[in-house]
C-alpha cells in the first residue's frame, strides 16, 4: 500500500509489519556481519568502552611490532655478537708465548691470520637488519666501521692503522733506538797551559750553573752560566792555576750543575798533595772526589781534568723526556746498594711534564772492611714504563773480567757489565751495556708495545677520539715529536676506523632506546667501540702487522740476533693479547660478555613484555567481542521467533482483509 | 390522508435515499484516499400541509477539533524528529563505527601505531613515509568529515527554503479556502471536499513549522506559532529566506546581520511586522526547526568536536614543553623562571602552586587580540585558564598583572624582558611546583640537537602556519579540521620526523619517543560549544574517543526521540482512522439497508401507482 502523503502514514497494522520487517533486516545484518550493531548509535552503551578498547588494543599492538621488531635485531646481535666472542677465544688460545711452531712456523702465519680475523670483526661489525645498522648505537643508516683495507691502509688520502703505528714507532723508539732514553751529559772539560775549560755539553744535559773555589787567590775562576736567549749562550767556565800559587791541600773546587728535571748537583774536588796521599805501597793514592797538585800548573790542571773526569763518569745519569713517547723510568734498583747507588726519581706526565732521571752511581772505597767495591752477580734494575702501559725491566748483572773470558777476550753476553778495576771504568761499562740493553728493548719489547699504543691511538674505543703523532715539519720527525695533533687535524689526516655514534662506555647502551610498552623502553644500542670489541681489534690489528725474522746473525752491537727479538717480540705480543683478551676482562663494563648479558636481559624484558601483552590483549578482544559481536545461536533464535511473528501478522493481514462484507454481497 | 401524500412522502423517502447513497458512493470511493473524511448524513421527518415527509437534513463531515489538535501538534514534533534523525544518521555514516576503516579512532589508531614503530626503526624509510602517508589520511578524513558536516548543514539550509516555499503556497491557499468556507450557500458536499482540503494544508504547514490553530464557526482557521507570532488571520503572514550559497564552518548564525554566515529566516505578518525566527527563538517545533537546529547546533557542534580533534593532534605534536628553572631565590623564598620567548598567540604559561598547603593550577594564554580580553574560567581538568597580552609589558592585559592578579598574597610574579619569574614569600603552605611554557614549534629544525623536540607535523593550510589555538579573531580552532593538513615539508623530506637539528642521526630516537609520548600524554580541554554537554577533555585518544561517543550518543537520543513521536503519531493515526477513515463495512451494511429503504420506498410508490390505477380503472368503468 503506497500513500503519497505522509501525513496519514499507514494503518497501525501494516507500520508494525513494517517494523517487523526492518528487525528483520537488522538481525540479518548482525548474521552476515557478526557485529551486533552497524551504526554508531546503535553501539549504544558499550560505545565509549569499545572506543578505549580500541585504542588501547591499537597501541598495543604498536608496541608488539616494536617487540617483534627489537626481537630481530637482538637475535641479530647475539649471532653477531657469539662469532665475534668465538674469533675473540680463538685468538687468546692461539696467542701463548714461546710457541713459535716448528721452524717458526707461526712468525710467517700469525700476521696473516690475524689479518683475515680482524677483516671478519670489521665485517661483523659492519652488520644491517634491513638497512638498519647493528653495531653504530644511532648511527644505524650506515656501516659504523670503515672496510678493513682503509683501516689497515688508509684511504681517500687518509692514513691508515699501518701508517699510524709506524709513526708512533718512530716517536716511541727516538732517536738513535734509544726509547726516548738519553744519559745526561756531564759538562766537557779540556786543558790547556794551566787552565782547565768546562764547557755545557748542550742538551739533554747538565748546565753548568756555577763554579766556586775555596781559595780564590790560588785558583781563578772565570766564566759565566748560559742563557736561555735569545740569542742562547752557551756555559763555560774556567779554572786557572797559577804556578807561583799552587793550591794547598784541603782547597776545594765546587761545580754546581743542572740536571735538565731541574735538580742542581754540586761536584766538589778537593786538593791534595802528593805527600798526603801516598799508600801502603809509597805510589800516591788520590781518590775519587781529589785532585793532586802537581809541580806547576800546567800539571795540576791536568790532575784536575783527570779527577773532574774520573768523578763525572763515576756515575751514570739516565733521563727520559717529557714526551708522551718512548720509555718512561719508574725505579733504579740495586742489589748492592753500597757499591752501587741509586738515586733519583720518576717524572710525571704534568704539565708541566717533568722529566724522570736515575743515577747510578759506582763505589770503590777501599779504606772499608771489607773494601766497598761492586762484586760479581751485582744487579742492577731499571723499570721502565712502556706506551701502551705495561712495565718492564731490564736488568744488568755485574760480571768480572776473569769470569767471561772467551779465549782470552772477555765476553759479556747481553744483560752483563763488566766491572772495571774502578769506578770510572766500571761506570763507562755500565754505560755502553745500559745502551745495548735498552737497543735490543726498543727494538723487540719496545716495538710491540708502540704497536699497542697506536692501536690504542687509532682503534679510539667509545667516547674517544683518533690521536695522531704531532711529527712538525715537514719534513716531519717523529723521532723527535713531543706530542699530539690537534684532534682536528688527527680527524683530517687519519681513516676514522668507527663512525658510529660515539658515546661514553657507560652511555653506549642507550644510544638506542624503543619504547615497547607505555612505561617501559629496552635500551639495546651496541657501539662497535666498546671495550670488548676494541680490545680484540686491537690485538688483532698489533698481531697482522707484526713481522718476525728468522735470522740468527747476531749484531755485534747489541750482542743479539735478530730472532732473538722476534722471539721477544712474539712473546711480548703474546702475553699482551692473552691479557687483553682474557676471561678477566669479561667483568669489565663493555666487554663481549657484559654486552651478551645487557642484550639478554633486554630480551627477558621483552619476552615477559610480549606474554603480557598477549594476555592482556587477548582479554580486551574478549571485552571487545562481548560488546560488539552478535551471538550467531542468538542471532539466528531471534531470526526464528521474528520469522514465526512476521509469517502470523501476514496471514492474520490478508485474512482480515479478506473480511469485507462487499465479498458476501450478492 | 391520501395517496398523494403517500406519494410524496414515498418520493421524498427516496429523495433521502439517494442522497445517502450518494454519501455512502463517495465515502466508499474514497475510503482509500488520504485526508478524507467520512461523511455522514442525517434524514429528519418534516411535518408537511398535510404530510409527514423525509428530508436530508445536515451532510456532516467527521472532525474532532481536540483530536485534530493533537495531531497537529504531533505532526509537528514527529516531523522536527524525522528530519533530525535523518540527518543524523547521514552524519553517522560519516563518522563510520569505531573499528571501520575510514573511522578517526581507525586511523588516528593506525597513525599511532606508526608513530611507536618510529621509535623503533626511525632510520627506516618506509617506516617514516608510513607514518606521513598515515598522518595525511587521517588530515584528510578530517577534511572529508569538516565538508561532509558542511554538506549537511547546506542542505539543511537548502530544505529550509523548500520548507518556507511550501508553507507561504500553503498559506496562500489556505487563504483561498477561508474565502470559499466564509460563504455559507456553498454546497455541503463541496464544503466537505474543502475542509479536507483546509485540513491537509494545515497538516502541510504544521509539519514544516508549529502552529496553534484557531478553528471558526464558519470553518476557516487562522494560523499562529506557538510562540504566538500570526501566520494566517485574514491574510497569510509571508516567510522570507535568503539562504547564502555556501556554507564553511565559520558561516554561523548571529543575530547581528552583518555577521550572520547562514542566511536570514524572518516572518511578515500581514501588519508589516518583521520577525526574526532564529534570533527570536519563534520556532518550537516542526522540520523547520529540527533543521535550524542541525544546521546551528548539532551539526556546529559536530564540527566543533572535529576542530578539538584536529586541534588536540596538532598541538600534542607541535609543542615543545619548555620547563622553568629554579630562579635562585634564597631560603625561605622560593621561586621559579621561564621564558616567555617563543610563546606564540595561543601557547600558554602553565604555573602549579601551592597555596595553603592545597595545589592549584593556572595556565595563562597568550591572546593577542585583546579585545577577546578578559578570559577567565576553570576548564574541565580544573585548572584556572587566564588570557593576557603577553606583548604587553605593563597594564591590566599584561601577563605579570593577569597572573599576580589571580594568585593569592604570598606570591610574587615579575616579568623581565622575555623572562617570567614566580616566587613565593616565604610563608609556610605555600611553595611554586612547576612553571612551563608551551611553545608551538615554528620550525622543523634547531641548530643544534635536544633544543626543540616538537614537530608541527600538522599545519593549519598549505602555507604550513602552525596551529597554536589562537583565540584571535574568530578562534583559529574554528573550521581548524577541514585546513589541517600535514607540513609540506616533511611530506617532502621525512627525515624530519627523526632529525630535530641537522646534525641529529638518523636513529636517534629522541624526537620520535617525544612525540609519541606527547601523542599519548599531552592533556586537552576544550569547552563545549553547546554546554553543558560535549565538553571534551583528556589526550587525543580521549577526544577521539569522546567525540565519537558524544555524536552516537546524540544520533542514539535523536533515533530515541524519533521513535516516541512516530508511535504517538501512529497512535493519533489510529484514532484518526477511526474517527475519520470510511469503514466500508458499515458503508456496505448502510447500503444494504439504503436498498431496502430504496426498495420499501419504491414499493410504496408501486403500491400507490396501483391503488391510482385501480381507482382511475374504477372511475372509468
Amino acid at each position: 500500500m503506497i500513500v503519497g502523503n505522509p501525513l496519514y502514514p499507514l494503518p497501525a497494522s501494516y507500520s508494525s509489519i513494517d517494523k517487523l520487517n526492518q528487525q528483520f533486516n537488522t538481525l540479518q545484518a548482525q548474521l552476515a556481519t557478526g557485529n551486533k550493531a552497524q551504526t554508531l548509535a546503535d553501539l549504544g552503551s558499550v560505545r565509549y568502552t569499545d572506543l578505549t578498547v580500541r585504542a588501547r588494543l591499537g597501541r598495543m599492538t604498536g608496541y608488539d611490532n616494536n617487540i617483534s621488531t627489537v626481537n630481530m635485531r637482538l637475535d641479530m646481535m647475539n649471532q653477531m655478537l657469539s662469532s665475534v666472542s668465538s674469533i675473540n677465544a680463538a685468538t687468546r688460545g692461539s696467542s701463548v708465548p714461546a710457541s713459535y711452531g716448528t721452524n717458526y712456523l707461526n712468525f710467517a702465519t700469525a700476521a696473516t691470520n690475524a689479518n683475515s680475523q680482524l677483516g671478519q670483526v670489521l665485517t661483523t661489525l659492519d652488520t644491517d637488519l634491513n638497512g638498519h645498522y647493528l653495531f653504530g648505537g644511532s648511527e644505524v643508516d650506515q656501516p659504523p666501521v670503515a672496510s678493513p683495507d682503509a683501516v689497515m691502509n688508509g684511504a681517500d688520502g687518509k692514513d691508515g692503522f699501518k701508517t699510524v703505528a709506524s709513526q708512533r714507532l718512530q716517536a716511541d723508539q727516538g732517536v738513535n733506538s734509544m726509547g726516548r732514553l738519553s744519559f745526561v751529559s756531564v759538562p766537557s772539560v779540556s786543558n790547556s797551559a794551566g787552565t782547565v775549560t768546562l764547557t755545557d755539553a748542550g742538551a739533554p744535559g747538565a748546565t753548568l750553573q756555577s763554579v766556586t773555589a775555596s781559595n780564590p787567590t790560588a785558583i781563578t775562576i772565570a766564566g759565566a752560566a748560559a742563557t736561555s736567549g735569545p740569542p742562547p749562550t752557551t756555559g763555560q767556565f774556567t779554572v786557572a792555576f797559577d804556578s807561583a800559587n799552587l793550591p794547598q791541600a784541603g782547597d776545594t773546587v765546587t761545580i754546581n750543575t743542572q740536571l735538565p728535571d731541574g735538580s742542581t748537583q754540586a761536584v766538589t774536588l778537593r786538593a791534595v798533595t802528593a805527600t798526603d796521599t801516598t799508600n801502603s805501597s809509597g805510589d800516591p793514592d788520590v781518590l775519587p772526589g781529589e785532585f793532586l797538585v802537581g809541580a806547576d800548573a800546567t800539571s795540576t790542571a791536568a790532575n784536575f781534568q783527570t779527577a773532574l773526569n774520573r768523578s763525572t763518569s763515576a756515575s751514570v745519569t739516565l733521563s727520559d723526556d717529557t714526551s708522551p713517547f718512548g720509555m718512561k723510568l719508574l725505579t733504579v734498583t740495586s742489589s748492592n746498594t753500597a757499591a752501587i747507588s741509586t738515586s733519583g726519581s720518576a717524572g710525571s706526565s704534568g704539565p708541566p711534564a717533568v722529566a724522570g732521571q736515575f743515577s747510578i752511581g759506582f763505589n770503590y772505597d777501599s779504606s772499608t772492611v771489607p773494601p766497598t767495591v761492586p762484586k760479581a752477580g751485582d744487579t742492577v734494575s731499571v723499570q721502565v714504563a712502556m706506551p701502551d702501559g705495561t712495565t718492564d725491566t731490564m736488568t744488568l748483572t755485574a760480571v768480572a773480567a776473569t769470569d767471561t773470558t772467551v779465549n782470552g777476550v772477555p765476553s759479556v753476553l747481553p744483560g752483563e757489565f763488566l766491572l772495571g778495576s774502578d769506578a770510572a771504568s766500571t761506570g763507562a761499562n755500565f754505560k755502553a751495556a745500559l745502551t745495548s740493553s735498552i737497543q735490543n728493548e726498543t727494538q723487540s719489547t719496545l716495538t710491540v708495545a708502540s704497536n699497542f699504543a697506536a692501536a690504542n691511538d687509532f682503534f679510539y674505543s667509545a667516547g674517544g677520539a683518533p690521536q695522531r703523532i704531532d711529527g712538525g715539519g715537514p719534513p716531519a720527525d717523529y723521532a723527535t715529536a713531543t706530542g699530539y695533533e690537534s684532534s682536528t687535524q688527527a680527524l683530517a689526516d687519519t681513516v676514522q676506523w668507527y663512525t658510529g655514534d660515539n658515546q661514553s662506555q657507560a652511555d653506549a647502551r642507550s644510544t638506542v632506546t624503543t619504547k615497547v610498552d607505555d612505561h617501559t623502553s629496552v635500551n639495546y644500542g651496541v657501539q662497535g667501540n666498546e671495550y670488548g670489541f676494541t680490545q680484540l681489534i686491537r690485538s688483532l690489528a698489533v698481531q697482522s702487522i707484526a713481522s718476525y725474522s728468522t735470522d740468527e746473525t747476531t749484531d755485534p752491537s747489541l750482542g743479539t740476533s735478530p730472532l732473538d727479538l722476534s722471539k721477544t717480540k712474539y712473546d711480548a705480543i703474546a702475553e699482551r693479547v692473552q691479557t687483553n683478551l682474557s676471561t678477566i676482562q669479561d667483568s669489565k663494563q663493555g666487554s663481549l660478555a657484559a654486552i651478551g648479558v645487557d642484550l639478554g636481559l633486554s630480551q627477558t624484558t621483552l619476552q615477559n613484555l610480549s606474554d603480557q601483552h598477549t594476555s592482556y590483549g587477548a582479554q580486551l578482544q574478549d571485552v571487545l567481542t562481548n560488546s560488539e559481536s552478535a551471538d550467531p545461536n542468538e542471532v539466528a533464535s531471534a531470526l526464528l521467533e521474528l520469522q514465526t511473528r512476521l509469517s502470523a501478522s501476514y496471514t492474520a493481514v490478508s485474512m482480515i482483509s479478506q473480511l469485507q462484507l462487499a465479498n458476501y454481497l450478492s | 390522508m391520501g395517496l398523494s401524500t403517500t406519494l410524496s412522502n414515498a418520493l421524498s423517502g427516496l429523495r433521502v435515499t439517494d442522497s445517502a447513497l450518494d454519501v455512502v458512493s463517495r465515502n466508499v470511493s474514497n475510503s482509500g484516499t488520504s485526508g478524507y473524511h467520512k461523511q455522514t448524513i442525517n434524514s429528519i421527518s418534516q411535518l408537511g400541509v398535510s404530510s409527514d415527509f423525509a428530508r436530508t437534513s445536515t451532510l456532516s463531515r467527521a472532525f474532532d477539533q481536540s483530536l485534530q489538535n493533537y495531531y497537529t501538534a504531533e505532526t509537528s514534533d514527529s516531523s522536527a524528529s524525522s528530519v533530525t534523525i535523518s540527518y543524523l544518521n547521514q552524519l553517522q555514516t560519516f563518522l563510520g563505527k569505531p573499528g571501520d576503516a575510514g573511522s578517526i579512532d581507525t586511523l588516528f589508531n593506525t597513525f599511532s601505531g606508526d608513530m611507536s614503530t618510529l621509535t623503533a626503526s626511525p632510520d627506516n624509510f618506509s617506516t617514516r613515509a608510513t607514518t606521513v602517508n598515515d598522518a595525511q589520511q587521517l588530515a584528510t578524513r578530517l577534511n572529508q568529515l569538516t565538508g561532509n558536516v558542511q554538506a549537511l548543514r547546506q542542505q539543511a539550509n537548502g530544505q529550509i527554503q523548500s520548507d518556507v516555499n511550501n508553507v507561504n503556497q500553503a498559506l496562500q491557499s489556505l487563504v483561498k479556502i477561508n474565502g470559499k468556507l466564509g460563504d455559507m450557500d456553498t454546497d455541503p458536499a463541496s464544503r466537505s471536499a474543502l475542509l479536507d482540503q483546509r485540513d491537509r494544508l494545515v497538516a502541510q504547514v504544521a509539519s514544516a513549522m508549529d502552529v496553534n490553530v484557531t478553528y471558526r464557526n464558519d470553518g476557516s482557521v487562522a494560523l499562529a506559532t506557538r510562540s504566538g507570532v500570526t501566520l494566517l488571520d485574514q491574510k497569510a503572514s509571508t516567510i522570507n529566506f535568503d539562504a547564502v550559497t555556501s556554507i564553511t564552518p565559520s558561516s554561523q548564525y548571529s543575530t547581528d546581520p552583518d555577521k550572520n554566515g547562514v542566511g536570514s529566516l524572518t516572518i511578515t505578518t500581514p501588519a508589516g511586522y518583521v520577525v526574526d525566527v532564529v534570533g527570536q527563538g519563534v520556532l518550537q517545533s516542526g522540520e523547520m526547526k529540527g533543521l535550524l537546529d542541525l544546521r546551528d547546533k548539532t551539526l556546529v557542534q559536530a564540527q566543533d568536536q572535529l576542530d578539538s580533534i584536529a586541534s588536540s593532534l596538532a598541538q600534542s605534536l607541535s609543542t615543545n614543553v619548555v620547563q622553568g628553572s629554579d630562579d635562585g631565590s634564597t631560603a625561605p623564598t622560593q621561586g621559579m623562571q621561564v621564558s616567555t620567548a617563543g610563546v606564540l598567540d595561543g601557547n600558554d604559561v602553565t604555573l602549579n602552586y601551592t597555596s595553603g598547603g592545597v595545589e592549584k593550577t593556572i595556565k595563562v594564554v597568550n591572546v593577542a587580540d585583546t579585545s577577546k580580553l578578559p578570559i577567565n574560567y576553570v576548564d574541565g581538568d580544573g585548572v584556572q585558564v587566564l588570557g593576557a597580552d603577553f606583548s604587553a609589558a605593563t597594564g591590566p592585559t599584561s601577563l605579570a598583572m593577569v597572573l599576580g592578579g589571580a594568585l593569592p598574597s604570598g606570591f610574587d610574579v615579575s616579568v623581565s624582558g622575555s623572562t617570567l619569574d614566580v616566587k613565593n614569600d616565604g610563608t609556610s603552605g605555600t611553595k611554586v611546583n612547576s612553571l612551563v611554557a608551551n611553545v608551538t614549534s615554528t620550525s622543523e629544525q634547531t641548530a643544534t640537537p635536544g633544543q626543540a623536540l616538537g614537530l608541527s607535523l600538522f599545519v593549519d593550510g598549505s602555507g604550513n602556519t602552525p596551529f597554536t589555538n589562537s583565540v584571535s579573531g574568530n578562534g583559529q580552532k574554528l573550521g581548524f579540521a577541514g585546513r589541517i593538513t600535514v607540513n609540506s615539508n616533511v611530506v617532502a623530506n621525512n627525515a624530519l620526523l627523526v632529525q630535530d637539528s641537522p646534525t641529529t642521526p638518523i636513529g636517534s630516537v629522541e624526537r620520535p619517543n617525544y612525540l609519541f609520548d606527547q601523542l599519548n600524554d599531552m592533556s586537552f580541554s576544550f569547552p563545549s560549544s553547546n554546554p553543558p554537554l560535549g565538553a571534551l577533555n583528556g589526550t587525543v585518544t580521549d577526544i577521539i574517543s569522546q567525540s565519537l561517543d558524544y555524536q552516537g550518543g546524540v544520533v542514539q537520543s535523536a533515533q530515541s526521540d524519533d521513535d516516541t513521536h512516530t508511535d504517538a503519531l501512529n497512535a493519533l493515526t489510529t484514532r484518526m482512522t477511526t474517527e475519520y477513515g470510511v469503514d466500508v463495512n458499515q458503508e456496505m451494511a448502510n447500503l444494504v439497508q439504503l436498498q431496502a429503504a430504496y426498495s420499501a420506498n419504491a414499493r410504496v410508490v408501486t403500491v400507490a401507482q396501483n391503488l391510482v390505477n385501480a381507482l382511475l380503472q374504477a372511475v372509468n368503468g
